[in-house]
């Protein structure tokens, strides 16, 4: 075959894998699975005056088995204590929301570390049949996370109790919010973002709330 | 020796030719806008009311406007004829339409037609004109 045979030839083909792929990644694409189904709600949030904003008093979050990314088993209460926890809702397979609050971690976890500000990060999944310990570490690996930032998902049973104390589920095209929860150190929820919030702005909520237990007399 | 050195140049010409029609199918507007949608051309984008960068896998169109319906209360409209060109009453405001001026405008600043502010989950993307041209005439056609 001659070489501008081969060039033809090859055009041909190109053209054809090009159209191929094309066609692969729509059939892909468009084979996600299904969105999971949240449990009905079993005890309403309580009421407040905004959708964000300091929680007063503090909220008891319940006793949740999860199942961390490593596998282990743990409960909420016990991946809370003593530290600062920025809690975010998601499931793997979301392809709405989460990519992009997974984004938001992973530039939270940069500013975290500028500012000097002590938090973890708390990927919790909504998804209790999908989402498997191996897929959350895959989720995680795919925004490069570093120490410090974790994935789990509650139990069957812990999941509608959890999300109702969150107020978590979706307003808008995603069956969970896409809101930041600021756990405090006692495992008690302390404030609530709205969706999508900058980094610069978690730091600056993780300091604040550091500077203002420093503050507090006894 | 002779064999050899003609497969080496039949493969060589065999990978130019491919990659030169693969590039040369990017440039076509309605392939290019196709590709853009789908996220196999990058695009730049970032999380709204941040500097948060977006990967093309988290920013690209078809995540959102083509996702499945399932429980959430709000569904992503779907980018085609019928929801940019036909005149729709859009979050509140009067009966607009997109044009491509428009719907650049929207994809950059996210603002609608009617000046009224995209929800936040809609990436802001910084987008070319040649590329977003190509995306406005692959998602008005649909």
């Amino acid at each position: 075959m001659s070489v501008r045979r081969a060039a033809i030839a090859g055009a041909l083909v190109g053209c054809g894998l090009a159209a191929a792929g094309l066609g692969a990644g729509f059939l892909l694409s468009a084979g996600r699975a299904a969105p999971p189904t949240l449990p009905p709600v079993a005890a309403p949030p309580p009421e407040s005056h905004l959708p964000f904003g300091p929680i007063r008093p503090p909220r008891a979050l319940p006793s949740v088995v999860l199942r961390v990314d490593d596998g282990a088993a743990t409960t909420l209460a016990a991946l809370t204590q003593g530290r600062y926890t920025l809690a975010q809702l998601m499931f793997t397979g979301c392809s709405v929301t989460c990519p992009i609050q997974g984004a938001i971690f992973k530039a939270t976890q940069a500013e975290l570390t500028a500012e000097g500000a002590e938090a973890q990060l708390l990927s919790i999944s909504v998804d209790v049949v999908g989402d498997a310990p191996d897929a959350l570490a895959r989720w995680l690996r795919g925004f490069e996370a570093r120490t410090g930032w974790r994935a789990a998902v509650p139990s069957p049973e812990g999941l509608g109790p959890l999300i109702d104390a969150l107020n978590g589920r979706g307003s808008g095209p995603d069956v969970h919010d896409a809101r930041v929860y600021l756990i405090a150190p006692s495992g008690k929820l302390i404030f609530v973002t709205e969706d999508m919030p900058s980094p610069r702005y978690l730091a600056k909520l993780v300091r604040d709330a550091a500077a203002f237990e420093a503050r507090r007399p006894g | 020796m002779r064999l050899r050195r003609r497969g080496v140049a039949l493969v060589a010409a065999l990978a130019i030719g491919a990659a030169g029609a693969a590039s040369g199918a990017a440039c076509v507007p309605s392939v290019r806008g196709y590709a853009l949608y789908h996220g196999y051309l990058q695009l730049q984008a970032s999380v709204a009311a941040t500097e948060v960068p977006l990967p093309t896998s988290a920013s690209r169109c078809v995540n959102c406007h083509d996702a499945q319906p399932s429980g959430a209360p709000r569904r992503v409209v779907p980018l085609d004829r019928t929801s940019l060109v036909q005149p729709v009453a859009r979050r509140g405001g009067p009966p607009s339409t997109y044009d491509a001026a428009s719907f650049c405008a929207a994809a950059r600043e996210g603002l609608d037609p009617s000046f009224v502010i995209l929800d936040r989950t809609m990436p802001r993307f910084a987008i070319s004109d040649d590329d977003c041209r190509a995306l406005w005439r692959y998602v008005s056609a649909r």
